[in-house]
């Protein structure tokens, strides 16, 4: 997506894209590796920015490494376009390729998202890129790396399903909420980051590239277009998506889409709303028209 | 069917700096199939030792214990490899001692049908011949779902002698079999040892009781070395 | 009418320390458990042995003579500093089909294979009751989900089958099923003892090793374990290994006998034959040590 023109061509005395040109070449050849294999962690040199580790900074390096001056870059958080780390992000991608910024996912070419997946299933033609606090899965049942990354290797993943049966023994369903493990491929168990369970069916067969990175933790991982993404579950205890119980959307009135939960305490009650802005405000505005 | 020859018994005791004990020397002896051998002799003559070196309990020092098994043929207890002699002793010989190994917690009833279930025979088949055993040496039904540890010197040893008979052993070692036993159970455990040699199983026995020696055995063997 | 073994052990030797020569040659040996050249601890030296199926071998010796050292390396826990050890089996492979030999163990030396072999080999080949329970239970995670864990490796995915099999074993074990949902830091060490063998014997494996089952326990809850560890000898097909320093255990459960003394077998034989006429000066010494 970017060419060796690009490197002169910077914004405000900085390389195109902030990331010097081989920083962004290793990230880039990490990312090959982790296409090559669906949801194995590979570790990488993450990058001083001028934001914080743990605010976006491993979706960030993803972005600014496969960013091109023909790209449109639409970034989340939880599914909005305003929250002040989406706004802060673009600004500063903004500033420092000058590619132009849409809230519009059908226009995007790149998706930088913080725990959401848009309503709208992504094309062949788009990438989304996850912002990742956690990226071992395994982490809950066992603290050692060098363990965990054995367990990875042999596939031996029965401490994880022992967790999961014991909070079926103990709650009586599987409680996890956000960071609900996946496999991969059929192959590694993978942390798809903190999506709500709704999300997780949009990565199975996905058209989409999916890139992971958390910063922070020197992680990158990935699921390719169309590859078999599932959640772990038993037999006689199925994977469930959150039930909003028939609510729906106040502003839109959408029955099938991912609400967010607000309680006005003044008055005592609850309201739902979309958490994808955009999906919302496209379902208004199509509302409007009919 | 046993031909004993040459057979000596020798304990090196390092704990008592070296010092040796003679157990027996020189034993030579033989029975034929179907027959009984009674070892005579006086108190510490080596009589048990002789019984526990073709049981293999003891590790014989010298001579050979020629035994012509179903197994494997005519083989040398003496040298024999331990699980020749563990599949032997499932199958072919049992050994009723003087001194009791009652299994603890396991009831009557079960300690006598244990080795029929090492071979294959049900659980409920297993306790039916034992209660059967058991009846033919007297021993009342209450006693059967008791613990064994709790019973007579007696009522022992007559568990005893049924858990070694139940499966018609090829060849029973006997190391004073009535010893404990009243008149009346003497003569019961005779008649069983003389009904178990009619249906052809061999046996090598030493006894203090001069009349039950004369009633089962075919040959007696004198020993007089040892000590 | 001999089966093969299930199980060949042969010049197993482990040195802590850097080794040398000396006791690391299969040739070389000396007094003692300290190597006189270079100073390292042996904790087994030269171990070789055969158990067959369904037998029941013990290893007796006292504390520091290298039974556990042995029965960890059996058990692929630690890695022996030389030697090997050879798996065989002939019987069927369980309803998981899992409980076999993995293709690769076949015929070779199993400390020499991967990984994944030896964990393939430790899960479903061998069931293992430590001394402590702490070794071979997660205290914090409930007694049935100890049990379920070894099904879970199988890729059993049906929750209700799963427990159903746990309070089987547990009932078995006698351990009273309204306490599967437990964890087992709640119980006493007897029925930790029985949780640790109703996981053993979970995968229905070919070979058990105990080390030290009894050990620590009560006499009336030993009598316990030592009870429920005869009738699986009756009613499983299992080969086991019994590690104990107490003979009246060793009489009581075991066919076979191996005596080690500083790393090494000095004296093995039958039982009833170690225990009535031992050879050696040591094994003398212990059997008349004996209460």
């Amino acid at each position: 997506m970017n060419s060796a023109a690009e490197k002169i061509d910077g914004k405000n005395g900085y390389n195109f894209a902030f990331l010097d040109e081989n920083a962004k070449k290793e990230i880039r050849r990490r990312i090959l590796k982790a296409i090559s294999i669906p949801g194995y962690q590979v570790p990488f040199g993450s990058r001083e920015l001028p934001i914080a580790r743990g605010w976006g900074t491993g979706g960030l390096q993803i972005t600014l490494s496969i960013i091109g001056k023909s790209d449109i870059l639409k970034v989340i958080d939880q599914g909005c376009d305003d929250s002040v780390n989406a706004v802060n992000i673009r600004r500063f991608i903004k500033s420092v390729t000058g590619v132009e910024m849409t809230t519009d996912t059908e226009r995007a070419t790149l998706v930088q998202t913080r725990h959401r997946i848009p309503e709208k299933p992504l094309t062949k033609d788009q990438v989304i890129i996850f912002q990742v606090p956690f990226p071992e899965p395994l982490r809950t049942v066992e603290p050692s790396e060098a363990e965990t990354r054995r367990m990875h290797a042999e596939a031996d993943y029965s401490r994880m399903w022992l967790y999961l049966y014991e909070d079926i023994v103990k709650c009586g369903e599987i409680s996890i909420g956000a960071r609900y493990p996946v496999f991969v491929n059929n192959r590694y168990i993978m942390d798809p980051s903190p999506i709500p369970r709704w999300d997780i069916e949009k990565l199975n067969n996905s058209e989409c590239l999916n890139l992971f990175c958390a910063g922070r933790e020197k992680r990158i991982y990935a699921i390719p277009p169309r590859t078999s993404v599932k959640p772990l579950e038993f037999e006689d205890f199925r994977f469930r998506i959150e039930d909003f119980k028939g609510n729906k959307c106040e502003k839109c009135g959408s029955a099938n889409s991912y609400l967010d939960e607000t309680i006005d305490e003044a008055a005592g009650t609850r309201h739902y709303y979309c958490s994808d802005a955009d999906y919302c405000e496209k379902n208004l505005n199509n509302a409007v028209r009919k | 069917m046993v031909r004993i020859n040459g057979l000596s018994k020798v304990f090196k005791m390092h704990i008592l700096k070296g010092k040796t004990i003679e157990g027996f020397k020189d034993v030579t002896c033989s029975v034929k199939p179907g027959q009984a051998l009674g070892i005579k002799g006086k108190s510490g003559k080596g009589k048990s030792s002789v019984l526990k070196c073709i049981y293999r309990t003891y590790m014989p020092s010298r001579g050979a214990i020629e035994y012509d098994s179903k197994s494997y043929g005519v083989i040398d207890l003496a040298r024999a490899n331990e699980h020749e002699i563990i599949n032997i002793r499932k199958s072919e010989i049992s050994f009723i001692t003087q001194f009791l190994h009652i299994i603890p917690r396991v009831t009557a009833i079960d300690v006598v049908a244990e080795p029929l279930l090492g071979s294959g025979v049900g659980v409920d088949e297993a306790r039916e011949r034992a209660a059967g055993v058991l009846t033919e040496l007297g021993i009342p039904k209450a006693l059967f779902d008791a613990f064994p540890s709790t019973f007579s010197g007696g009522e022992k040893q007559r568990i005893n002698i049924a858990r070694s008979v139940i499966k018609a052993p090829r060849l029973l070692l006997m190391d004073e079999p009535t010893a404990s036993l009243d008149k009346k159970s003497t003569m019961t455990v005779v008649e069983l040892l003389k009904g178990l040699k009619a249906k052809g199983t061999t046996m090598i026995g030493a006894f203090h009781d001069m009349w039950v020696m004369e009633q089962i055995s075919d040959s007696i063997y004198e020993m007089d070395g040892g000590l | 009418m001999i089966k093969k073994p299930v199980l060949k052990a042969r010049n197993i030797t482990k040195i802590f320390g850097k080794g040398c020569p000396t006791c690391l040659d299969d040739d070389s040996d000396f007094e003692g458990n300290i190597c006189p050249d270079c100073k390292s601890v042996v904790g087994c030296k030269n171990i070789s042995f055969d158990l067959y199926p369904n037998e029941v071998l013990g290893i007796v010796g006292e504390s520091g003579s290298g039974k556990s050292t042995l029965v960890r390396m059996l058990y692929l826990d630690i890695e022996p500093t030389k030697g090997e050890m050879f798996l065989e089996f002939d019987g069927d492979l369980g309803d998981d089909g899992f409980s076999g030999l993995p293709a690769q163990a076949i015929g070779a030396n199993i400390f020499s294979a991967k990984s994944f072999v030896k964990r393939h080999i430790k899960n479903f080949f061998f069931g293992m009751v430590y001394q402590s329970a702490q070794l071979g239970l997660k205290l914090d995670v409930t007694a049935g989900g100890n049990i379920v864990e070894r099904m879970l490796m199988a890729n059993n995915r049906d929750i209700k089958k799963m427990r159903a099999r746990a309070s089987y074993l547990l009932g078995k074990t006698e351990i009273p099923v309204e306490r599967m949902d437990e964890p087992p830091k709640n119980f006493s060490g007897g029925m930790q003892q029985r949780v640790q063998i109703a996981k053993a014997i979970s995968n229905e494996p070919a070979i058990l090793l105990l080390d030290e089952v009894t050990t620590g326990l009560d006499v009336s809850v030993q009598a316990k374990v030592l009870d429920l560890i005869r009738t699986l000898q009756n009613e499983i097909k299992v080969s086991m290994l019994v590690v104990s320093h107490d003979l009246g255990v060793i009489r009581l459960l075991t066919n076979r006998t191996i005596v080690m003394k500083n790393g090494r077998i000095i004296e093995s034989g039958l039982t009833d034959q170690i225990l009535e006429d031992p050879q050696e000066e040591y094994t003398q010494i212990l059997v008349n040590s004996a209460l």
